[in-house]
């Protein structure tokens, strides 16, 4: 009986002691950490992420996603309302100036040199992704998930035709045109494009206007010292770009007006199309071997340089910050922190995840399994980083192009005046903004 | 006596009183207020007072234009068709067949769930490449049609959404009419030897009257201020061509955050709604005189 006791309580003590232990090595139990973050296809990596994070840790995540438009809104009026809903906000570069300045997100500089720089290694992030994260010299956001736009190619379909990757906007246009209604190649159109009312076709015009040799306000372009905001939409260059989306249209399957990123890389993984520009992001979709059906036959390349064989190939993607409004600052920067790491930052790129550090794009693993990041790497020095504006007042400026384009899309008004109308509206906002004087 | 009973009543009805100040009268008012502002919520520091400029800014708006115009296409079309079909099939429910019950019971549910979910369905349904729509349309030698994805088709796909979902309400209002029309005057009509035609024009549509004036009131006031429709299919596109009153509002208020604007539109639809149903109301009420 004495023994029988012993051995009882030997086994309680154990069981205590083995939970203490456990709860050490769980420092986060009980606690909570909420994000918001866009419903892009990087969500799946991010839940098998969280689910180690609570592991790890014993802290719990709640992870909510939503469509592009309704991300800025969820995140912008919870922000503003200051309630605390959410404790790190994955936002899209072009917001980075709206939320910074609205007070809405924490500067994490001095969270980042409390840190082991080792573990924070921000030299390995591309340049321009760091940049893109900081608003006025300090950092507000990581970028964990940085987008690159690639050309994306059928080359079985150029070998057939003898052509090869386009490398100039005009030969792109030449490819789209050669496998549009073309007997020898049915069934397929040249090329899938943002063409949707909105976002889509408004950010659509931004990554093209660069090659088209233009830009959107007077002082503000790669290597710019100046500051002058004053709006150049309604340029030669800027009506090109409209009459480039217009033409490309005809190349487009039918009901392309509707297209936004998913539905053009939808298109290209479907086999109805022979090329497109997209996001990384989007890029493993046509490696996917249950989904895709152009599984070994898609090739990458730079996005196409303009006549001048100038280029500035578009950047974009979201950063992670901690929502000023967060009731657990600390739980969300233990996240950020775990999750924006190097180690992490490959196992994310490993479930398909787009890679922004130097030390995931040249991981001889990685290089192996995703056959793009070789043009990443060739991207990447080319890019700039206010390829879109990321002012507060990005959002709306980047709307109301996207809605003046999908007019003239469909003839309801001329590409000139698209451009007129857009130079408009963004010189009132501007000087509302107290930009112009 | 009388005093108590006042206060007992004040008593009473002073949860709707405070209810409805706080949930309709004040927003209202705040809204008034917020028209006069240059107002965006992410940048509260930065808000000015213009007082009227707003509405100057407004009435030179062509996107506010357009959408008053296509918010009237929408309401006008999707009415008229309502009523029509709405009368047609309360015609068809008023036969007393066998099994009629439980169509009447199913031809229901599309009112009964929220327009967000059923845009979403017909999305997938017009969707111009996989979709169900074209896929029939092909079949049956009709061809393609670009459906929410053309500037010409997306509006009439909005219609015909709208219509498919409304016409029960219409129907389900007249099949009450048609019920209650007394046997005697079908049976006195008989005697008179009327034909269906005459039977339909001067019995049954008269006896509706008064029944398709509410209906006419009430989705029209449904039609001014359409928005989880076109929220969930054409988002007001392609180009400006779905662009409703209400979209126009939430565009502004709840995608660019310029509250001040935003009001502006919406006090400016409200009022646009009050003249027009005063108008209808009292058109409905005059035409009822004479009638009489």
């Amino acid at each position: 009986m004495r023994g029988k006791i012993i051995l009882v309580l030997t086994v309680v003590m154990i069981l205590v002691t083995a939970s203490v232990v456990f709860a050490q090595d769980k420092p986060l139990t009980g606690k909570t950490l909420k994000m918001i973050m866009i419903a892009d296809p990087f969500v799946g990596a991010f839940e098998k992420i969280n689910a180690k994070f609570e592991e790890i840790t014993g802290a719990k995540v709640v992870m909510d996603s939503y469509p592009y438009d309704a991300t800025h809104e969820k995140e912008l009026i919870s922000l503003a309302a200051g309630t605390g809903d959410y404790d790190v906000i994955v936002y899209d570069i072009p917001w980075v100036g709206e939320f910074v300045e609205g007070g809405f997100v924490e500067d994490l500089e001095p969270y980042i040199a409390k840190e082991d720089p080792k573990v924070m290694a921000m030299e390995d992030y591309f340049p321009v992704g760091l940049e893109a994260g900081k608003w006025k010299g300090k950092v507000y956001g990581l970028p964990f998930g940085l987008y690159f736009v690639l050309t994306h190619y059928r080359k079985d379909l150029f070998d057939a035709a003898g052509v090869t990757a386009p490398k100039t906007l005009q030969e792109m246009k030449d490819r789209a045109k050669l496998f549009t209604n073309n007997p020898n190649f049915p069934g397929v159109f040249g090329i899938s494009m943002n063409f949707k009312r909105g976002a889509p076709v408004g950010q659509g015009w931004f990554e093209y206007i660069w090659n088209f040799g233009g830009k959107y306000f007077k002082g503000v372009y790669p290597g710019s010292t100046t500051e002058d905001w004053t709006p150049t939409f309604d340029t030669k260059e800027g009506v090109d770009v409209v009459k480039y989306f217009k033409e490309m249209l005809q190349y487009a399957p039918p009901g392309a007006l509707n297209y936004a990123w998913d539905e053009k890389a939808m298109a290209l993984q479907q086999g109805k199309v022979t090329m497109m520009s997209e996001w990384t992001v989007r890029t493993p979709m046509m490696w996917d071997e249950k989904l895709s059906k152009v599984l070994g036959k898609i090739d990458t390349t730079v996005f196409p340089a303009g006549a001048d064989g100038k280029t500035a190939p578009p950047v974009g993607g979201w950063v992670m910050g901690i929502a000023n409004s967060s009731k657990s600052k600390d739980v969300a920067w233990e996240f950020i922190k775990w999750f924006c790491s190097p180690e992490i930052h490959k196992e994310f790129c490993k479930m398909g995840g787009p890679a922004s550090r130097f030390s995931a794009v040249n991981d001889p693993e990685l290089m192996k399994a995703y056959p793009w990041y070789k043009t990443i790497a060739e991207t990447a020095p080319l890019t700039f980083v206010d390829c879109r504006p990321r002012i507060p007042e990005s959002f709306e400026i980047i709307d109301v192009v996207g809605l003046k384009l999908s007019e003239a899309l469909q003839d309801q008004i001329t590409p000139e005046q698209a451009m007129k109308d857009i130079q408009g509206y963004v010189t009132i906002l501007m000087q509302k903004g107290g930009y112009l004087k | 006596m009388q005093k108590r009973l006042s206060k007992t009543g004040l008593i009473l009805i002073l949860p709707s009183i405070i209810y409805l100040f706080f949930l309709s009268l004040y927003p209202t008012i705040y809204t008034v207020f917020l028209s006069s502002k240059e107002f965006n919520l992410a940048r509260p520091h930065k808000s000015v007072f213009v007082g009227i400029g707003n509405f100057i800014r407004l009435f030179q708006d062509d996107l506010f234009r357009r959408s008053l115009l296509n918010t009237l296409v929408i309401a006008v079309f999707s009415i008229v068709l309502e009523l029509i079909f709405g009368y047609i099939v309360a015609e068809v429910f008023d036969k007393r067949l066998k099994g009629m019950e439980a169509l009447r019971t199913i031809y229901m549910l599309p009112m009964m769930v929220t327009p967000v979910v059923w845009g979403l369905v017909w999305v997938y349904i017009f969707n111009p490449n996989f979709g169900l729509a074209n896929y029939i349309f092909e079949k049956v030698g009709l061809g393609f049609q670009p459906w929410f994805a053309s500037g010409g088709t997306a509006i009439l796909s909005l219609i015909l959404v709208n219509i498919w979902q409304w016409t029960p309400f219409t129907a389900i209002i007249f099949l009450a009419g048609l019920s209650g029309i007394p046997n005697d005057i079908y049976d006195a009509a008989n005697v008179d030897g009327a034909k269906w035609y005459q039977l339909i024009f001067s019995v049954k549509l008269p006896a509706l009257k008064q029944m398709a004036m509410v209906t006419i009131l009430i989705r029209l006031m449904d039609n001014l201020r359409l928005f989880d429709l076109v929220y969930s299919t054409t988002q007001g596109g392609p180009g400006s061509s779905t662009e409703t009153m209400s979209f126009f509002i939430y565009r502004h208020g709840f995608k660019f955050f310029n509250l001040g604007y935003s009001s502006t539109a919406a006090i400016l639809v409200l009022v646009f709604i009050i003249l027009v149903s005063q108008y209808l109301i009292r058109l409905f009420y005059q035409g009822g005189e004479i009638g009489e």
